[in-house]
């Protein structure tokens, strides 16, 4: 059998371009708000024909291109897919290499507020048909209809869907130590029981908005419980503590509060995300905002 | 000579603008690419100047 | 049952691949369950449950991905784990991409095409000049439909593209003809050895479609922009298109197509055809015929006589033959034009054309002002004679709706009709009018349903009044709508249709010369 090694070095490159060797040959159409120009240097911790992660002064920077479109700590570049660019794991990435001049800086915070609060909550019940209509089938959707439960059948499968049902069900319930058990579970390289965090993390955030309620010391609990040494998908935790947002979920947001004409298409777009990861995180947001509206935040009625 | 290059070759267009363009082309069996254009920083002057002092031009 | 498994340390894959393989896995010959999974605590535990935790696996991370493959029996579980490593290494490769990818700008779109050798530019006018400028420094032709495009950036573009030899074709460029390509507003024309040069985009589309009528066909028809024959810009992208069609093998008459241009512009375009041998037709209307001549080109006073001029010489037909012919449909012509005039009341005195080519408006004008006298508009060739509301008309009248003032913040009278369609229906009421005048330009870029839109209007319009309805249809058999069924459609409805506006303006002008036929 032979070798195949990582995507990036099979496609012939075993390093990031130089800077000052003729190289900015990619411009940059936005960049995250969350992103510090200034650090240039960083080391690449994955990439794909897509994404490529760099560890940049411990926070983590990904290069991407439109199709997955932008986020606080996405620099998006105008190229279909990033072999141009990529490296090997553990190499350097110089950000230099890339033409900012023409990028827009891209706001990563919702654009929701309490004035909202009646138009989203109408359009709310479009989001959950979607997802029960369009989620791939092991996706964390089975929690928003019972039928779905049908389409886990190995042992493993099944077994991975009663332990997320029952360790997010304790979670909502104010057992917030139940994280500690959601946290890696399931399918996925940002695996499904961070997704359905991620998805209350915003919840809580939006949710806060709306009722215009201090959240920020419980998102960021949530946070500390949730984190584990897989980076991608901590990070992806962090700025949902953080009530930040990407493009296709803010985009999402946006449609609920201001346009119902373009749920269909914005849900679409985020469920197209991964395998099941845009799946999980709607199921998430959607299962604690209707669980917040009903009976408040179920942590913070333990005092 | 450019021009005479240009005739003698297979057109192949790259449209920035009017999808209609794009569209009556690809009817009549002609290459074209759309540009998805965006005018510079979203076209806000506030915003570039952020920008260029964020990488201290 | 036996269960076999693998650790893969630093590798990621994304979630759908890992989605996909297990799938496959699962499905292999005494494969019992197959999964990957991130070595995460939580995963470990479900495992467990499972009976595929081994030993090997207690100390994966959360980064590891494990593959854990359970069977019938140990020969089943070690070809499984084999085959799903195999998958997972042949899914490196499969391209996941499902949206299309369109490039943000016009660098990243070269290297996805990159043969391209035209740049099409129709952002707003403060932009395109920025877009021109790139595609130019890439050795691309371009051309920009974009209009308000600043005067110092206009001349810098239009200078570099001369001096690079590169078509400019604009800024306020609607209509070219490149390799048989139709951009912009532009009709399907056959192609052939007549090249045309022009600073007027409907004019373009006039001459272009009456000479594929004709059994004529285009080499290249090469737009200008109407702002290049001025003596700012010295027809700088006007010489560089005639230049080429010099040199074009494939080109064997050259026909020019502008408003009278600078004396400054005439002179260079002198110059360039001193060493020319082609003959070359120049159809700048209203200019004295003395004038063209003096630069060695042969003059025609309307678009349709550059049409007609040109394919006659490209099928070396004879000047006596071609005025025999001209004579003989100008004598039909005019006796259309009694049989309609019989129609007219007393008080039917006026000319209303409602325009919405720019180029046939201003053509209409010079044909008819030797024959009808004052014509006020909203770019009257007189500016004494500037209408002082556009949207009200006085005595002859012809309204350019492509202006401005009609165009701010509603698409093109090409492809809206409801401005006219209204206007049009005010003329019919009002009894003084005798002709209303309408050009419908067909083609890649305008409306789509132009016999639905307009044919119902122009019954209302012979039901509310007396007026007489002339349409000029410009356009080919070839383009997208149906051109047949439009000129029926108009006729059904009451419409008297020709195919060309310089000879219906005559016709226009014959009418009113000689009311009821006398």
């Amino acid at each position: 059998m032979s070798e195949l090694d990582t995507p990036s070095s099979r496609l012939g490159v075993s390093s990031f371009p130089e800077e000052g060797k003729n190289s900015v040959n990619i411009a940059a159409v936005s960049v995250g708000d969350d992103i510090d120009l200034h650090e240039r240097r960083g080391v690449i911790h994955t990439a794909f024909r897509h994404v490529i992660n760099c560890k940049v002064n411990g926070s983590l920077v990904s290069i991407v291109t439109p199709a997955i479109g932008s986020g606080p700590n996405n620099i998006v570049v105008d190229s279909a897919d990033l072999t141009s660019l990529t490296g090997r794991e553990g190499c350097i990435c110089n950000l230099s290499v890339i033409d900012f001049s023409n990028a827009r800086v891209f706001d990563s915070r919702p654009v929701l507020d309490e004035r909202d609060s009646s138009e989203f909550l109408t359009n709310f019940h479009f989001l959950e048909q979607i997802v029960i209509d369009e989620a791939s089938p092991l996706s964390c959707a089975f929690m928003l209809d019972e039928r779905r439960a049908g389409f886990f059948s190995t042992p493993f499968e099944t077994g991975v869907r009663d332990h997320l049902r029952h360790s997010y069900a304790g979670f909502l319930n104010g057992s917030i130590e139940e994280v500690g058990l959601l946290k890696g579970a399931g399918f996925g390289l940002t695996p499904q029981g961070d997704d359905l965090i991620s998805g209350t993390l915003i919840a809580i955030y939006v949710y806060g908005l709306m009722k215009q309620l201090p959240t920020e010391g419980l998102r960021h609990e949530i946070y500390n419980r949730a984190r584990t040494s897989n980076e991608i998908s901590s990070s992806f935790l962090l700025y949902a503590s953080l009530g930040r947002v990407y493009e296709k979920f803010k985009d999402l947001l946006d449609a609920l509060a201001h346009d119902r004409t373009r749920i269909h298409d914005a849900a679409s777009r985020f469920l197209g995300i991964g395998e099941t990861s845009g799946a999980d995180v709607s199921t998430g947001f959607i299962v604690s905002m209707k669980k917040f509206y009903k009976g408040g935040l179920p942590w913070l009625q333990k005092e | 000579m450019k021009t005479l290059d240009l005739f003698t070759s297979e057109l192949k267009v790259i449209n920035v603008g009017l999808t209609s363009f794009k569209e009556s082309l690809e009817q009549e069996g002609f290459k074209v690419i759309q540009v998805d254009w965006r005018p510079p920083a979203g076209g806000d002057e506030e915003v570039m100047e952020a920008l260029r002092k964020l990488m201290g031009k | 049952m036996v269960a076999k498994g693998v650790i893969k340390k630093g590798e990621y894959f994304d979630s759908v691949t890992l989605m996909l393989v297990a799938r496959d896995a699962s499905k292999i010959d005494g494969v019992i369950d197959a999964t990957i999974v991130m070595g995460t605590a939580q995963n470990k535990s479900i495992l467990e449950m499972s009976e595929m935790l081994l030993d090997e696996f207690r100390n994966a991370s959360d980064n590891d991905l494990i593959i854990a493959v359970k069977a019938k029996n140990e020969a089943a579980a070690v070809s499984g784990l084999k085959s799903t490593q195999d998958l997972l290494e042949r899914s490196r490769q499969k391209t996941t991409d499902s949206s299309e990818y369109m490039p943000k700008s016009i660098e990243s779109a070269f290297k996805v095409l990159p043969g391209a050798n035209m740049v099409i530019i129709s952002v707003a006018g403060k932009y395109a000049a920025e877009e021109a400028m790139k595609a130019l420094q890439h050795d691309l032709h371009v051309m920009i439909f974009s209009d308000n495009v600043p005067k110092d950036k206009t001349l810098e573009i239009k200078k570099l593209g001369r001096e690079k030899g590169l078509l400019v074709m604009g800024p306020d460029c609607g209509t070219a003809i490149i390799n048989g390509a139709p951009l912009g507003f532009a009709n399907v024309v056959n192609r052939g050895d007549i090249g045309i040069v022009s600073a007027a985009g409907t004019g373009l589309q006039e001459v272009s479609s009456i000479i594929s009528n004709e059994g004529g066909g285009i080499s290249q028809g090469i737009g200008t922009g109407g702002i290049d024959m001025k003596k700012d810009f010295g027809g700088l992208s006007f010489l560089t298109g005639l230049e080429a069609l010099i040199a074009d093998p494939q080109t064997k008459i050259i026909t020019l197509i502008s408003k009278p241009p600078h004396p400054e512009v005439l002179e260079r375009i002198g110059e360039v055809l001193k060493t020319n041998k082609k003959p070359v037709v120049a159809a700048f209307l209203g200019a004295d015929p003395a004038l063209v001549k003096s630069i060695g080109a042969i003059p025609a006073s309307s678009l349709e006589e550059a049409a007609l001029l040109s394919v006659s010489l490209s099928k070396d037909v004879s000047m006596e033959q071609f005025n025999k012919e001209i004579k003989e449909s100008e004598n039909k012509l005019k006796e259309l034009a009694k049989g309609l005039a019989k129609q007219l009341q007393p008080e039917q005195k006026y000319l209303r054309g409602l325009f919405q080519g720019g180029t046939l408006a201003y053509e209409t004008q010079v044909i008819l002002k030797d024959m009808i006298g004052e014509i006020n508009s909203n770019v009257p060739l007189d500016p004494t004679l500037k209408l002082a509301d556009s949207w009200r008309s006085v005595g002859h009248t012809v309204v350019d709706l492509g202006e401005d003032e009609f165009t701010v913040g509603r698409p093109h009278p090409q492809i809206d009709f409801s401005l006219r369609n209204k206007r049009i229906l005010e003329e019919a009421r009002d009894k003084s009018v005798a002709i209303i005048y309408l050009d419908v330009v067909i083609g890649h870029g305008t409306n789509l349903n132009p016999g639905e839109e307009l044919a119902p209007v122009i019954s209302e319009a012979r039901n509310a009044g007396n007026a007489l309805i002339i349409v000029t249809v410009t356009g080919t058999d070839r383009d997208p709508q149906n051109k047949h069924k439009i000129v029926k459609m108009y006729k059904d409805a009451g419409a008297i249709v020709l195919e060309r506006n310089a000879s219906a303006s005559r016709l226009a002008g014959y009418i009113l010369q000689n009311p009821r036929g006398n």
